[in-house]
């Protein structure tokens, strides 16, 4: 008789995502403004896009709250709608 | 009553004293209609992020005023009309501009 060994199952591996706070929702309680473009800057690319949630690690409020600041900024012209990037 | 603020552009080429007569212009559409400003400031003469009406720089002013919907409506339209205003924002003031104030208001009192 031959005898059937299995190989010990592989688990999936699974990718997890290390939780990194938001940084609006951190003690000091700072509020999204629009006027503040120094804040507004750190969340847009290069390229003057708003980047996405996956970038800025911003809960789904605060993420709200900057991109609709980052539209107004950029109408008062703090942000650029888009620049140019030159090779 | 509500709090409003206001921030708008003018043209970097006008004079002070032209500038100082816009500025005044604007507070005196608020304060015709009954409002309060709460706060004036000057961010003064700042490069714009991108050119308008061919303009690379503009002076900026923000006021904070506490009044009736019909001047945030009266300043629109004065706004729209008015040649040497490059860009204007009116909206009920946020919690951060309110923060800041009330934090002024404190720092004030202290000095009292």
């Amino acid at each position: 008789m031959r005898r059937i060994t299995k190989k010990p199952k592989r688990e999936p591996r699974r990718f997890v995502r290390k939780p990194r706070p938001c940084p609006f929702c951190q003690g000091d309680n700072e509020l999204v403004d629009y006027k503040d473009e120094r804040v507004l800057r750190r969340y847009i690319s290069e390229r003057g896009k708003i980047l996405p949630r996956r970038a800025t690690h911003l809960c789904a409020k605060h993420q709200r709250q900057v991109s609709k600041a980052i539209k107004r900024a950029q109408h008062i012209a703090l942000i650029p709608f888009s620049t140019e990037i030159y090779h | 009553m509500r709090n409003y603020e206001t921030i708008f552009i003018l043209e970097p080429l006008l004079e002070e004293e032209k500038i100082e007569q816009e500025v005044e212009k604007v507070k005196k559409v608020i304060s015709a209609k009954k409002g309060e400003i709460l706060q004036e400031n000057r961010w003064g003469m700042r490069k714009l992020a991108y050119a308008i009406k061919g303009k690379e720089q503009g002076y900026y002013t923000l006021l904070v005023f506490r009044g009736g919907p019909e001047i945030p409506a009266e300043l629109e339209r004065n706004f729209k009309l008015d040649e040497n205003c490059l860009r204007y924002f009116t909206t009920v003031a946020t919690k951060a501009t309110m923060k800041k104030i009330k934090e002024e208001e404190v720092k004030s009192k202290e000095e009292k």
